[in-house]
């Protein structure tokens, strides 16, 4: 795939996972790796550049002794979402019109 | 491999990196492999399933703003920087004047090239005046009466003409020759300071 397209993809993937409810790197892992294939060494730079775009925020929680980093979706964040399924929409009329011109060829 | 030879792994290919960001990668991590292991990895398992170190570091490099990595690279380099200021404080004995000589020897191919211009032109003034001379000494002898030394005086005079009127082109040339060395010269010079300002 795409590296450009893989890469929107993902960032929509990972707010997506957080959209509901704070999570951790490794639950949002487990959510979006049945869908899409995801790499813990993918995801940081991910978060690190959402958070940088203020998409979403980082906390730190303790749990069994230890520091776990939780993130939070911003509005920004559901923002974006909402661009991608706009963008969405978008790329769908032009794979139908893809699709019809290759029908036509037949 | 373990956790902390994994952790030391990654770190050691964010050398140079801001610590806090290094510091953050590596929590990210540390925090991977431990939910990894709350799952029922073991330690080895945990980390084998992160992948490479190497691709871990690379992928977080690969995000870092090209200004920030290029300052995270030069930055060992900086660190020699001071001994290299040493090294050349400590050579100037070495260095300074070997440097003198080199400019030394530049000024001196520059006036030799000066002084050969100056001696061709004495000796293009010198020819002419020989010419005169002669010409004006075979009129005296003639005036004299004394037709061979006038002859050879006359002689030596046309001949001191023809030479000067060969040599006088050549001294133009020269003139010119010299001339374009010295503005080439100083366009190269130019340069350099230009090529200096780019740079820095």
């Amino acid at each position: 795939m795409d590296i450009q397209l893989k890469r929107g993809l993902l960032d929509a993937c990972v707010l997506s996972a957080i959209k509901d409810r704070d999570s951790y790197g490794y639950q949002i892992i487990k959510d979006i790796s049945p869908y899409v294939e995801i790499s813990e060494s993918t995801l940081y730079p991910i978060l690190r550049r959402l958070e940088a775009a203020k998409c979403l925020t980082v906390r730190s929680a303790e749990h069994n002794g230890r520091l776990r980093k939780y993130y939070r979706i911003t509005p920004a964040g559901l923002e974006r979402i909402e661009a991608f399924k706009q963008d969405w929409k978008e790329i769908e009329a032009i794979y139908r019109f893809i699709v019809r011109e290759e029908a036509r060829d037949e | 491999m373990n956790r902390d030879a994994f952790l030391a792994a990654v770190a050691a290919r964010l050398k140079g990196l801001p610590p806090a960001d290094v510091q953050r990668s590596l929590d990210y991590f540390r925090e991977i492999i431990d939910d990894r292991m709350e799952d029922g990895l073991s330690e080895e398992e945990a980390v084998a399933a992160l992948g490479s170190p190497e691709e871990a570091a690379g992928r977080i490099l690969e995000e870092t703003p090209l200004p920030r990595l290029v300052k995270a690279r030069i930055k060992p380099s900086r660190a020699l920087r001071v001994w290299e200021i040493v090294l050349l404080v400590l050579g100037s004995p070495v260095w300074l004047p070997l440097v003198l000589v080199g400019l030394l020897l530049a000024l001196l191919v520059y006036l030799l090239l000066v002084l050969f211009l100056l001696v061709y032109y004495t000796l293009n003034l010198s020819v002419g005046a020989v010419c005169l001379a002669g010409l004006w000494q075979a009129g005296g002898q003639l005036f004299q009466a004394r037709p061979l030394p006038a002859l050879m005086c006359l002689g030596t005079g046309l001949a001191a003409a023809g030479l000067f009127m060969l040599m006088l082109p050549l001294a133009k040339q020269a003139t010119l020759w010299d001339l374009a060395l010295w503005r080439l010269t100083g366009r190269k010079i130019k340069r350099i300071f230009i090529r200096r300002g780019e740079t820095a």
